[in-house]
């Protein structure tokens, strides 16, 4: 049984333009609208404690692909089958400005599904992690934007997911916050986690990942060994920022013609 | 009727989660303010003082509603009608105010109206303890006829979230819903005896409309256990509130749970 799988998963957007269409829609009145595909029939399957980094332009459907690996949305066709519980670190939703550090740790957790006993159990870590020290019982609105990314980064890694889905999270802080970021990723590794990690850096990715997954305009161009991945993902890059920005916007947009 | 069972089911499973962030929402509204949780007060107070020297200084010149005080008849009606009326429009406004803070995790969407409706209804109790150490003060203590007071608090907290359940998911499609709801709103504190009464020269119809208006009777029954010692519920129009807020309920719950999972596409 894998831990996650993705049978024949696409996921597309109407584009509609205006208000009228977008409720005329809801309510099956048939019409042709435009579409646009953020992600094309995706089969892939992953297992207990595989680390996969998940790579591709702006736009290739990356972060679509971790709402819904997260649950956050759900897929226009196919099936998805998510074994566990499945997080998606997201640094700054479920927080409230007005609240101090100790009242958004328990908004947070209640948010995530905690317990009250759960929230109790995990504060004095995620205090610990988060370096806030006296300002723990601050408003958060008082918080510059690190210790802001530093005490929802905590939380949500200390809710303790079997699945966690990590987009782009640690682009935010400074390099020390990033480094004690991969450093408690690398603990949920050795305990035999699953990770999907989503990141522009493909160091950060090959040095982090074992297996890669390239998405490019919504299709999966390849999934399996991210070293096999990630060196034919660099050839490929090499070839794209040679071309035009014409050239660019035309390989990019070389499915769009479906409409 | 398995979206009822998921609507419930969402509410027993999440019930200290609804009961923890309804109170944290108060408090992030209130306590950045120097007076706090003061202005759950003060605010109805100064609604209550324009309207007292308005309507009841101005227009009635001071006289009494059925020998009571006009201020003292106004705030039993002017109470119920600030958790009704915010009920509504806080109601209605649930789903889009709070969906930013949930896009990222699965959360159970439906106890997102019971949250805005339980912070209201926190407010409400604030203000109805002290409506009611005004009455027992000027009238002594009525006994029996308070547990009207908990039976329209139960109903008038019933419809409202019956009703935030419908209007919530509306409103987070079509935008415009909102102007609607203020409108309707703003219509009912007018068309509710809560600061004027109805007498001889009241139009048939106005009287019919007043009287249909389930507002109405939730006003008039807080009204009527707390200043007239009167609690007497077995009637028609009983039967048909209760009706019509399960027909509501059943009806928000049907279309919430239908179109729940567009709300993160269509935010």
């Amino acid at each position: 049984m894998h831990q996650v799988q993705f049978q024949e998963v696409s996921k597309s957007f109407r584009l509609h333009s205006s208000i009228n269409e977008k409720i005329r829609d809801l309510f099956y009145i048939k019409k042709d609208f435009p579409v646009h595909h953020a992600l094309r029939s995706l089969t892939f399957a992953v297992d207990q404690g595989d680390v996969v980094g998940i790579i591709g332009l702006n736009g290739a459907g990356k972060s679509t692909l971790s709402n819904l690996i997260a649950g956050v949305t759900i897929p226009s066709s196919g099936s998805v089958h998510i074994n566990g519980n499945a997080a998606l670190i997201a640094i700054s939703s479920g927080l409230n400005n007005q609240l101090n550090g100790l009242e958004n740790i328990e908004l947070k957790g209640l948010m995530m599904g905690l317990s009250h006993q759960q929230i109790k159990a995990i504060t004095p870590a995620v205090i610990e992690f988060a370096e806030l020290g006296k300002f723990i019982h601050q408003p958060i609105k008082s918080y510059s934007s690190g210790m802001k990314a530093r005490l929802g980064f905590a939380i949500s890694v200390h809710i303790d997911p079997d699945i966690l889905v990590i987009d782009e999270a640690l682009s935010v802080g400074d390099q020390t916050f990033s480094d004690k970021c991969l450093a408690k990723i690398n603990e949920f590794k050795e305990r035999g986690k699953t990770i999907f990690f989503i990141s522009h850096s493909l160091s950060q990715v090959k040095s982090f990942c074992g297996k890669g997954l390239w998405l490019h305009d919504g299709e999966l161009k390849k999934y399996g060994d991210i070293e096999e991945v990630a060196a034919e993902y660099e050839r490929f890059l090499k070839h794209y920022q040679a071309l035009s920005p014409a050239e660019r916007t035309e390989l990019r947009a070389s499915h769009w013609g479906e409409f | 009727m398995n979206f009822l069972n998921i609507v419930a089911k969402e509410h027993f499973k999440n019930r200290y989660m609804i009961v923890r962030i309804a109170l944290f929402q108060l408090k992030s509204t209130y306590m950045s303010n120097r007076l706090g949780l003061l202005w759950v007060l003060l605010n109805p107070l100064s609604q209550l003082a324009v309207y007292w020297v308005v309507f009841g200084l101005g227009i009635r010149g001071g006289a009494s509603v059925e020998g009571v005080p006009f201020v003292l008849w106004l705030s039993c009606g002017l109470v119920p009608w600030l958790f009704i009326g915010s009920g509504i429009v806080q109601g209605a406004n649930s789903v889009s105010s709070q969906l930013g803070h949930v896009s990222k995790m699965k959360f159970p969407l439906s106890v997102l109206p019971s949250i805005t409706i339980l912070t209201q209804l926190i407010s409400h109790l604030i203000m109805l303890v002290m409506v009611l150490i005004a009455v027992v003060i000027k009238y002594g203590f009525f006994g029996l006829s308070y547990l009207g007071i908990v039976y329209y608090l139960i109903a008038s907290l019933s419809l409202l979230s019956a009703l935030a359940l419908f209007t919530s998911t509306v409103s987070a499609f079509v935008r415009d819903f909102r102007f609607v709801i203020g409108a309707v709103t703003r219509a009912l504190f007018f068309i509710t005896p809560i600061m004027w009464t109805v007498n001889a020269k009241t139009p048939e119809l106005l009287k019919k409309v007043i009287h249909y208006n389930p507002v109405t009777y939730l006003v008039d029954g807080y009204r009527n256990a707390m200043l007239f010692n009167q609690f007497y519920i077995a009637t028609a129009y009983t039967a048909g509130f209760w009706l019509g807020v399960a027909v509501l309920f059943v009806w928000g719950a049907f279309i919430h749970v239908r179109f729940r999972k567009h709300f993160m596409d269509y935010q």
